[in-house]
């Protein structure tokens, strides 16, 4: 079969999927809403399917002595590794027009972007650091109220609602409330409407300050867009961009605006430390016009703009700037037609200037400490040969007082999962990625120094399968990979040039959310699975080199994932990690927010609260199922009897399918439970989940 | 009443013509969100999101003929939007798989190939599964996926490569512009 019958069919099963019936139902719902004009857009993240897991324990002491060793690296199966890095100091910048223009040719109407080789690897001028506080103090220890979970501790990340005790601030249907925390009389003291440009997603509290965060439309900003001779009316009228609004909110019902920032770019991230926020968004550089009365779209006829880095402090001024091209830094061999531009915003001085940074490259996973930020993206490369291969490339910054400085980059085989992939400890990135070969998929920790070149590796771990989630925790790295039902593997990195594959365990089903819970456990967020056998036949397959991997069954199986599965891992012997006690809840379809959200998960164990929102369906024959419940379960742990289910709340009215009344987040707040929904925030008494006061939000 | 008349209709704010306009196109908004989400009720309420989206911004609409270009657009970053937001689940795998049509009309030699490549265009990153799925799906030309993606033709052409690259096919389809 020739690739041109192959694309027909995939084109003929793309064609094949006819419109359900209910889509009239939800154009006509649509229409009703927009002409409400209520922004009340609700997605519903239901039904994703995945499969079945290994759990990987992989420790990273380095106990050991590290620098200077004598031990050979073991980078045996992967010369690929690109290491180019080059000093604060050394870093070019673009500098003109001109320059950028050149640089970006080369990317322009290229196959893809070529491997630059290995660079001499300038030595960086950045003092060695102290050890990374992973474990800094909880801030959160003493006080009486939930914070959102985190990735690294007292590195605080934006969610949909935060608290402060005494009030609860959220954003839902495109608006910010506040409303008071007195479960019985819960009121909203304070609520804002944004235009329909303005699109909030993430929320900060930090003292008196709110600051809202959202991707809205920026003017289109062109320096020469006037020396162009294109046709301007072609130009699109604005392009996406990040904008952080800051309020005072000293007094609740009557918050004031006191900064607004903007760049452009699409949102990608954003982090708090201390008083100094980090925004993070991808903005492109380039747009292409025709010249004007030309239809032909002949290369000879187009004309590429360029655009600058755009920004905004409305303190300084009232109008968007572009950035000098002599502070746009870029990476040797590594153009990006894209800009990584960043934000710090100072909230001790709101008056003191935003600081803007900007680095040709693309990023979409963010890793941040209290030293560093790591922005992953990835990258194709083409080899003179011929063959193929998608690497991840990590861009590192240093954090100092609100400046975000370009550091280096560094680039290692297979692609990550999220920013649970990534970690930094001792002074070491660790990363942890899944590597398409021809025929094969096969996965890969690779740990870099602070010059982010690799100092030690563990590659091919569970062929066939991919990583389904991930977590550092000092000296350990727990991965679960799935295809099948499969081990768990315990990699022993302790000499972290030396890292290597400990023991395993099978478990059914996967996890996609690791959350530590002690020294010596970690509960597992993810789904149950179950092998379905659809194509049984054994041919043999072609490995990369060409040879052919006679032999190798062919597999014939597809694990189809059934219901939501909790469980807790005893991890204390490192050799045997142990399944102690798992729940399974729901069918196939069965879906929570913290499977791809961390952040919706409510863990405390000082509260012996384990609380997660969930979509609950039971399959009524084999192909379709039913939502039988929306809402937050609520658990406890006994480390001698497992989970119990002390539980439930919901915002649902009996038999009515109301998207709006999900339950998205739990927090809790002195005695109570809050849960919080598009409709409505609910309190329940922790002791027993009796509803003590809700009140309706929309 | 024309396309144009009816667009400009809609501009004013007539749902009637809103509807019509919608009605004619909803089943290709929902093959193209059928394509990046793989499952009935995420896709629906993509295609509920786009013509809510559209319906509300209509009046930025300057060319009444790029209507349909419009909605795409919007179908397409509601589409990239979803699958950011559940990037954790690396794979949006077709609850389906057993069941591909397709596989019914393929030699049993040849199941494997076709199946492997289905699942390749689910895992290349967006632009370039946006680019297959205007070019090859949708059968457009690569200016007007330029046009809808609002990109150069040569980015669009690298998109296309790397995207066939990667589904490891021969590149001689590219030359098929």
């Amino acid at each position: 079969m020739d690739n041109n019958e192959k694309i027909k069919l995939l084109k003929e099963e793309y064609e094949s999927k006819e419109p359900p019936k209910e889509l009239d139902f939800a154009i006509e719902t649509a229409i009703k809403r927009g002409r409400k004009y209520k922004s009340n857009i609700k997605k519903k993240w239901a039904g994703l399917v995945a499969a079945a897991s290994i759990i990987f324990i992989c420790t990273l002491s380095l106990s050991g002595s590290i620098p200077g060793s004598s031990k050979k690296a073991t980078l045996t199966t992967n010369k690929s590794v690109v290491m180019d890095v080059a000093s604060t100091s050394s870093l070019p910048v673009v500098g003109t027009k001109g320059n950028l223009t050149s640089l970006l040719a080369k990317v322009q109407g290229q196959g893809s972007m070529q491997d630059g080789g290995i660079e001499d690897s300038k030595s960086m001028s950045i003092a060695p650091k102290t050890t990374q506080s992973t474990n800094t103090v909880d801030s959160n220890l003493n006080k009486n109220y939930s914070q959102t979970n985190l990735q690294v501790k007292g590195v605080d990340e934006g969610d949909i609602v935060k608290t402060d005790g005494a009030y609860i601030y959220e954003l839902s249907n495109s608006k910010l409330q506040i409303v008071t925390a007195t479960p019985t009389s819960m009121a909203i003291v304070k609520e804002v409407k944004y235009s329909d440009d303005f699109q909030p997603t993430e929320l900060y509290l930090k003292d008196n300050k709110l600051i809202v965060i959202g991707t809205n439309q920026i003017p289109f900003v062109n320096s020469d867009k006037a020396k162009q001779n294109v046709d301007s009316k072609n130009f699109p009228k604005t392009v996406l961009g990040t904008k952080a609004i800051i309020y005072d909110i000293e007094d609740k019902s009557n918050i004031k605006n006191i900064k607004e920032v903007e760049i452009g770019g699409n949102y990608t991230s954003s982090r708090l430390i201390d008083n100094e926020l980090y925004m993070v968004a991808n903005q492109n550089n380039n747009f292409y016009y025709p010249i004007i009365a030309k239809k032909d779209y002949s290369p000879d006829n187009v004309r590429i703009l360029s655009v600058q880095p755009v920004y905004k402090d409305n303190s300084k001024d009232k109008t968007y700037k572009l950035l000098d091209y002599d502070k746009i830094y870029y990476m040797p061999n590594d153009i990006e037609a894209n800009y990584i531009n960043t934000a710090s915003i100072n909230l001790n001085n709101i008056s003191e200037e935003v600081k803007i940074s900007a680095t040709l490259g693309y990023g979409n996973n963010v890793y941040v400490d209290d030293k560093n930020m790591y922005i992953a993206g990835n990258s194709y490369n083409s080899s003179k040969e011929g063959s193929y291969t998608v690497k991840t490339k990590i861009y590192k910054f240093s954090l100092g007082k609100g400046n975000v400085t370009s550091v280096g980059i560094g680039e290692v085989p297979g692609t990550i999962l999220n920013q649970f992939s990534m970690d930094e400890y001792d002074n070491y990135f660790r990363i942890a990625t899944t590597q398409v070969t021809v025929g094969d998929l096969t996965n890969n920790v690779y740990i870099l120094d602070d010059k982010l070149n690799l100092v030690g590796s563990v590659t091919k771990i569970a062929n066939g399968e991919k990583i389904y989630s991930t977590r550092f925790i000092g000296n350990k790295l727990y991965m679960v990979t799935f295809k099948n039902t499969d081990p768990l593997f315990v990699v022993d990195l302790a000499n972290v040039r030396e890292p290597k594959i400990l023991g395993e365990l099978k478990i059914p089903g996967f996890s996609n959310y690791l959350e530590p819970y002690d020294e010596n456990h970690i509960i597992g967020f993810g789904k149950d699975a179950e092998d379905q056998t659809i194509i049984s036949q054994n041919t043999i397959t072609q490995s990369s080199d060409g040879n052919s991997a006679a032999g190798n069954p062919v597999d014939s199986t597809i694990s189809m994932s059934k219901g939501f599965k909790m469980a807790l891992f005893d991890i204390s012997d490192v050799t045997k990690p142990i399944l102690e006690f798992s729940v399974s809840l729901g069918d196939h379809g069965t879906y929570s927010e913290i499977l791809n959200n961390h952040k919706a998960l409510l863990f405390s164990k000082e509260k012996n609260i384990i609380a997660f929102p969930i979509t609950i369906m039971e399959t009524k024959d084999n192909y379709s199922s039913k939502e039988v419940f929306q809402g937050a379960y609520v658990y406890s742990l006994d480390l001698n009897k497992g989970f119990n289910l002390r539980g439930t709340i919901t915002h649902k009215a009996d038999g009515i399918k109301d998207y709006s009344a999900d339950i998205q987040r739990i927090l809790y707040i002195k005695d109570d439970l809050y849960t919080l929904s598009n409709s409505y925030i609910k309190a329940n008494s922790i002791m027993d989940l009796t509803e003590v006061g809700k009140v309706k939000i929309n | 009443m024309d396309f144009v008349e009816k667009v400009n209709l809609a501009k004013k704010g007539d749902d009637n013509a809103f509807y019509e306009l919608i009605n004619d196109r909803k089943a290709i908004l929902y093959k193209m969100a059928y394509a990046y989400v793989k499952n009935k009720e995420d896709a629906v309420d993509i295609v509920s999101d786009t013509i809510y989206k559209s319906y509300i911004s209509i009046r930025k609409l300057t060319e009444p003929s790029f209507f349909n270009s419009y909605v795409t657009r919007i179908l397409i970053n509601t589409s990239l939007d979803f699958i950011r937001k559940n990037k954790a689940m690396i794979s949006l795998e077709d609850k389906d798989y057993p069941l591909l049509g397709i596989l019914g009309k393929v030699e049993e030699g040849d199941k494997e190939a076709v199946l492997d490549l289905y699942k390749a265009v689910d895992k290349l990153d967006e632009k370039c599964k946006t680019t297959v799925i205007l070019k090859y799906f949708q059968d457009m030309t690569i200016v007007q996926v330029a046009e809808i993606m609002e990109l150069p033709i040569g980015t669009v052409k690298t998109y296309l490569h790397k995207a066939l690259k990667e589904l490891r096919l021969d590149l001689s389809l590219e030359a098929n512009i």
